[in-house]
C-alpha cells in the first residue's frame, strides 16, 4: 500500500514537472550584406573606376522616405570598397521644370560592406523621370565620379509623403512618414522627418518645429492609449510612439506648431494593416 | 506580493518540494486503519431515488423539493441554494455566485477538475456545460472551507458526476423523460442508461434542449432568448481488483444557438469536450491509515463562438471566438489515525490556456482585429490538507490548510505587444496563496449543534483581471482593461451558526461576514478611450483597500401530520467598501417557501419566492434600483406502475400571477418568464 501511494506521488510529480517545464529560447541569425534587399540599379560612375549598385529593401521605390543601400566596387579589382565619400543628387525632371527633393548622404564608412542613405522623393514618377545621382570618391585613387540612375517611383496605396504650407511663416514643409514601417498591434515606433523648401533645389531637414500626432480609428470613434509624442533627435527626424489596440484602419492626426502658433493641422498619415 | 519570472523553473522546484514534502507526510502516516468520510459538506443529491446518508442537513430536502421539476436545469437548482445567486445574462447560462462573491473569487470543479470558461463575457459558466442528469451531487462549500480544492476566497461549487453502477452482469436500467413547457415552447428530452457487466459497468446519458424566446408577465416576447443544445456523456468504470476501480468519463456538450437578451451578441457555437481517467482504492481492512486513494488526469477543451448574425441593424458584424484548454492530475488521499484524527490530503497541478480574439467586419474596409483574451497560460500547483479531530463526543475540531503556487504568462509575443500598451509587465507574473481556517462544532444539545469556523483566505488575479483587452461588460456599460501588476486578494471570513435536528423538524441559521483586502474591481480611466461602439467608458482593473460582505442564511423543514410537509429558505447579503461604496451584484432578502401534500401516488406542491426590493446600488457599476416581487408556482405529481415499468407524470405552472418581474441580479433588467405551465413524463426502466 506504501508502494502505492508513493507511486501516485511520483506520477504527481512527473505530471507537475511536464506541466511546468517551459522555457523560451531566442533566434539570433547572422546578418548577410545584400540578402534580403532588391537590387533596384547598377553601373559604372565613369571617371572615379567604381561601379555602384543600389539596394532597397522593397522591390519597387515609393513616394516618401527611401533608404538605400550602396554596394561601391572597384571596377578593375571588383574588390569591395568599404571607405569612400558619397553624395547623393536626387533630380525630377518635368520637362517644363526641374526639382531635387530630401536626402541623407551615407557615412563615408560602409556598414557590412553597405553605406546606408535615404532619399525623400516628394512626389511619383508619372509627372516626370527621377533621377538619382551617387557621386563618389575612389578612396585610393582620389578620382571623382557619378553613377546615374532612373528610378521609378511609386505612389503607395496610403501616402507616407505629405506637404502643407505653413500658416506661420508661409513656407512649404515637407514631412516624410519612416515607421510604423511594419504597424502592429501593440507599441509601434513612430518616427517622421519633416523637411523645408528654401529653392527648388535645396530641401534641409527642419527641427523648428513642435510635432505631436493623435491616433483614431476612424471607423470606431476611438483613439487610442498611452503614445509618446514624437521628439526631435536630430537631421530633422522626430521619434515618438504610437499605439494600435487593434489591427484595421488608423488614421493619425497631425498637428505641428511653431511655438504657440499653429503652422499646420490639416495633415493625416492613415495606416492600414 | 507577487512575482515576475521569465522562465518557469522557480515554480518547478516549488511545486517538486510540495510533491515530496506530501509524499514523505503521506508514507509516514502509511501504517493505520479505519473507514468513513469525514468531510461535510453542504451537499445537494440530484438523484432521484438513493439519497446520501452521509448528508444530514436540510440542502437535501431542499433540492429533493424543488427537484421536483425533473427538467429542471443545473442553474435552475443551484439558484434554489441559500448560499447561491445567479447572475442572469440569458435564458441560460447563468453565472453562479456564493454568497456575492462570483467568477474570479470562487471555484466552480467537475469531481475537482477545473474547467475554464472560453467567453470573455463570462457566458459560459462552467456549470452550462453539464446537465443534471451528468451528476450525482453539487457540493456547496463557503468561504473559510471553501478552497480545499483551489485558493478561493468565497467558496467552491464542486459538481460530483454521476458513476456507473455495478449490480449483476446483464442489468440494463435507465430512464426516459420528455418534456414540454409553454412560456418558449421549450422540448427537453433525456436518457440514461446504466449497462452492468460482472465486474463493469457503463452509464450513458444524452439530453436534448430547444427552446423558443420566452414570454415576459407583460405577454411580450422577449427576443433573443432562445437556445438549442445537446449534451452526452459515457463513463466506464472497471473494478481491476475488489478495491481498486478506473473509471473513464467523457462528457461533450454542444450548443448551436443561446440567446443572451442582455448582451449585444449571442452564442452562435459552443462546445465542451471534457475527459477523465480516475484510479481509486478503498482500504476495508481496519489496520490500514489510509482508508482511500484517487488519482485523476483530466483534459477539458472548451470552444465558444459568440454571434450577432441573428440580432437586427447590426452596423458591423463581429467574430468572437474563444477557446480554453485546461489538463491536471488530482491526488486525494484519506487517512485515519486512531479512531479520532482524521486527515485528506489534495495535491494537485494544473495548466490553463486562454486565447479569445474579435473581428469586426467594416463595408469597403480592412477587418479590425484584436486579441480580447490574449494567449495566456495559468499553471497552479497545490496543495490542501484537512485535519478532523473529534476531541470528545460533543466537540469536534477541525483545520483547513491550502497552500498553492500559481504562475502566469503571455504566450505569444502578438499577446505581449497587446498588453504592453497598457503595462510594462508581459514578462508573465506568480503568486502564491496560502489558506487556513480553523473550525470547531459543539454538540451542546443532542438535537443542537453550533458551529464557528474562521479562516484567511487569497487568490489569485484572474486571466480577465490581469490581461483583458477591451473586454465589454454591457451590464455597466464599460470596456475592461486588465491590469498584470494586481495583488493577490485577500480575505478574512468568519461564520457561525446553529443547527436544530430532530426527526420531523429542522432549522439551521448561519451569520457570515468577510473582510477583504485589495478586494479587486474596475476603475474609470478617463484617459483611455471606448473601444466598443456606445460604451460609456473605459475601466481598468485595480485594487480597492477593502470590502465587507457579511449576511445571513436561515432554512427550516418540518414534516407535519405525516403527509404534509413545508420548508423554506431566506438569504440576505449586505456588502460595502471602505470608502462606502456599495459593492455590485448584491442580491436582496429573498424568501423561498414551499409546503407539499403527498398521498399515495399523488403529489401537490405550492410554492412562493419572495423578493425584497434592492436599493443598495452601485450607479458606476451600471445598478438600478429593482423592485421587490412574490411569485407563485403550483406543482404536481402522478406515479404509477407499467409492466414492471415505473412512470410519473408531472404538472405545473410556474409564475401563477403571471408577474413581470426580473431579479437584482439579472443583466439588462431583462424580465423573466411570465405564466409557465410545463408537463412531462418520466420513464424509469
Amino acid at each position: 500500500m506504501k508502494r502505492h501511494i508513493l507511486l501516485m506521488w511520483a506520477l504527481v510529480c512527473t505530471a507537475s514537472a511536464t506541466l511546468l517545464f517551459s522555457c523560451s529560447k531566442d533566434d539570433a541569425s547572422a546578418p548577410d550584406p545584400t540578402q534580403g534587399l532588391h537590387k533596384i540599379s547598377g553601373g559604372y560612375a565613369p571617371g572615379a573606376g567604381l561601379t555602384v549598385d543600389i539596394y532597397s529593401t522593397t522591390p519597387n521605390v515609393y513616394t516618401g522616405y527611401q533608404r538605400f543601400y550602396f554596394l561601391v566596387k572597384d571596377s578593375i579589382t571588383g574588390q569591395t570598397i568599404t571607405e569612400a565619400p558619397i553624395t547623393l543628387h536626387p533630380m525630377m525632371d518635368m520637362g517644363m521644370m526641374q526639382h531635387a527633393s530630401p536626402y541623407e548622404n551615407p557615412l563615408p564608412v560602409a556598414t557590412n560592406q553597405l553605406f546606408e542613405g535615404s532619399v525623400v522623393f516628394i512626389m511619383p514618377s508619372t509627372g516626370g523621370t527621377w533621377t538619382l545621382g551617387v557621386r563618389v570618391t575612389h578612396p585610393v585613387t582620389g578620382a571623382i565620379g557619378t553613377y546615374t540612375s532612373t528610378i521609378s517611383v511609386t505612389e503607395p496605396t496610403e501616402s507616407k509623403m505629405k506637404s502643407f504650407t505653413s500658416a506661420h511663416n508661409g513656407e512649404k514643409y515637407f514631412v516624410a512618414l519612416i515607421e510604423p514601417a511594419k504597424p502592429k498591434i501593440g507599441i509601434n515606433d513612430y518616427e517622421l522627418a519633416v523637411y523645408k523648401r528654401t529653392s527648388m533645389m535645396s530641401f534641409p531637414a527642419d527641427s523648428t518645429l513642435t510635432v505631436m500626432h493623435t491616433p483614431e480609428m476612424p471607423t470606431m470613434g476611438h483613439g487610442s492609449p498611452n503614445n509618446v509624442m514624437p521628439a526631435h533627435v536630430g537631421k530633422g527626424h522626430y521619434k515618438g510612439k504610437v499605439n494600435f489596440t487593434m489591427s484595421g484602419f488608423w488614421r493619425i492626426h497631425m498637428d505641428y506648431l511653431h511655438g504657440t502658433e499653429v503652422a499646420d493641422s490639416t495633415q493625416y498619415f492613415d495606416i492600414t494593416f | 506580493m507577487y512575482a515576475t519570472y521569465t522562465c518557469s523553473h522557480s515554480l518547478l522546484m516549488k511545486s517538486i518540494l510540495f510533491m515530496v514534502a506530501m509524499g514523505i507526510s503521506a508514507a509516514l502516516f502509511a501504517q493505520n486503519d479505519s473507514t468513513q468520510k469525514f468531510l461535510e459538506h453542504q451537499s445537494v443529491n440530484l438523484h432521484e431515488v438513493t439519497l446520501n446518508a452521509q448528508i444530514k442537513n436540510q440542502q437535501q430536502q431542499l433540492v429533493q423539493f424543488y427537484k421536483t421539476n425533473t427538467a429542471a436545469t443545473l442553474e435552475d437548482i443551484l439558484s434554489r441554494l441559500p448560499e447561491i445567486n445567479m447572475i442572469r445574462r440569458g435564458a441560460y447560462g447563468m453565472e453562479p455566485t456564493i454568497r456575492s462573491f462570483s467568477s474570479g473569487q470562487i471555484n466552480v470543479l467537475l469531481d475537482g477538475m477545473r474547467i475554464h470558461g472560453a467567453c470573455t463575457d463570462k457566458m459560459d459558466p462552467a456549470t452550462i456545460y453539464i446537465e443534471p442528469s451528468n451528476l450525482e451531487s453539487v457540493q456547496v462549500t463557503t468561504g473559510s472551507k471553501g478552497f480545499i480544492h483551489g485558493s478561493s476566497i468565497g467558496g467552491t461549487i464542486n459538481m460530483k458526476m454521476q458513476e456507473p453502477s455495478i449490480t449483476k452482469k446483464g442489468d440494463v436500467n435507465g430512464q426516459f423523460q420528455t418534456g414540454y413547457q409553454t412560456v418558449n415552447h421549450a422540448l427537453y428530452e433525456s436518457l440514461k442508461i446504466n449497462y452492468s457487466g460482472n465486474r463493469w459497468a457503463a452509464l450513458a446519458t444524452a439530453t436534448y434542449r430547444k427552446a423558443g424566446n420566452y414570454t415576459d408577465g407583460n405577454k411580450q416576447t422577449v427576443e433573443h432568448s432562445s437556445f438549442e443544445k445537446i449534451n452526452y456523456s459515457l463513463s466506464v468504470k472497471n473494478m481491476l481488483r475488489p478495491n481498486l476501480s478506473l473509471k473513464t468519463d467523457f462528457i461533450g456538450d454542444d450548443a448551436f444557438f443561446i440567446g443572451y437578451p442582455a448582451l449585444p451578441m449571442d452564442v452562435g457555437y459552443a462546445s465542451a469536450r471534457i475527459a477523465s481517467v480516475t484510479l481509486s482504492k478503498n482500504y476495508t481492512q481496519t489496520t490500514s491509515l489510509v482508508k482511500e486513494w484517487q488519482v485523476k488526469g483530466y483534459y477539458n477543451y472548451i470552444r465558444h463562438f459568440m454571434d450577432d448574425t441573428r440580432r437586427p441593424n447590426i452596423p458591423m458584424h463581429m467574430d468572437m471566438p474563444g477557446n480554453s484548454r485546461t489538463m491536471g492530475i488530482n491526488l486525494i488521499t484519506q487517512m485515519r489515525v486512531r479512531k479520532n484524527h482524521q486527515f485528506q490530503w489534495i495535491a494537485d497541478v494544473s495548466k490553463t490556456r486562454l486565447y479569445a480574439s474579435m473581428t469586426m467586419y467594416p463595408q469597403n474596409e480592412a477587418p479590425m482585429y484584436m486579441l480580447t483574451w490574449p494567449n495566456n497560460s495559468r499553471t497552479q500547483a497545490g496543495l490542501g490538507g484537512v485535519w478532523n479531530y473529534t476531541v470528545s463526543k460533543k466537540f469536534r475540531l477541525q483545520l483547513n490548510t491550502r497552500l498553492d503556487h500559481i504562475q502566469t504568462q503571455l504566450t505569444t509575443q502578438e499577446a505581449k505587444d497587446h498588453v504592453s500598451i497598457f503595462s510594462n509587465s508581459t514578462n508573465g507574473t506568480a503568486y502564491t496563496t496560502g489558506n487556513i481556517s480553523v473550525q470547531g462544532t459543539y454538540l451542546f444539545h443532542p438535537a443542537w449543534r453550533w458551529r464557528v469556523n474562521a479562516g484567511y483566505t487569497e487568490r489569485a488575479p484572474t486571466a480577465s483581471e490581469q490581461y483583458g483587452f477591451y473586454l465589454f461588460n454591457s451590464n455597466d456599460g464599460f470596456d475592461y482593461i486588465g491590469n498584470p501588476s494586481l495583488k493577490k486578494e485577500r480575505a478574512l471570513n468568519a461564520e457561525t451558526g446553529i443547527q436544530f435536528n430532530k426527526r420531523k423538524h429542522q432549522f439551521s441559521v448561519t451569520v457570515h461576514i468577510s473582510h477583504i483586502e485589495d478586494y479587486i474591481l474596475g476603475e474609470m480611466d478617463t484617459s483611455f478611450s471606448t473601444m466598443t461602439p456606445g460604451a460609456r467608458g473605459v475601466k481598468k482593473y485595480t485594487q480597492s483597500p477593502t470590502a465587507t460582505i457579511l449576511g445571513f442564511e436561515c432554512s427550516s423543514a418540518h414534516q407535519l401530520f405525516g403527509n404534509f410537509n413545508w420548508i423554506q429558505t431566506l438569504k440576505y447579503t449586505y456588502a460595502t467598501t471602505s470608502e462606502n461604496v456599495t459593492l455590485p451584484g448584491i442580491a436582496p432578502l429573498k424568501w423561498i417557501t414551499s409546503a407539499g401534500y403527498t398521498k399515495n401516488s399523488l403529489m401537490l406542491r405550492a410554492e412562493m419566492e419572495a423578493s425584497a426590493a434592492q436599493h443598495r446600488i452601485n450607479k458606476n457599476a451600471g445598478e438600478d434600483a429593482t423592485n421587490g416581487f412574490v411569485l407563485l408556482h403550483l406543482r404536481t405529481g402522478y406515479q404509477f406502475s407499467l409492466n414492471k415499468m415505473k412512470l410519473q407524470l408531472q404538472a405545473g405552472v410556474e409564475n401563477i400571477l403571471n408577474k413581470y418581474y426580473h431579479e437584482h441580479n439579472d443583466w439588462g433588467n431583462v424580465p423573466r418568464s411570465g405564466r409557465n405551465i410545463y408537463t412531462q413524463l418520466i420513464l424509469h426502466f
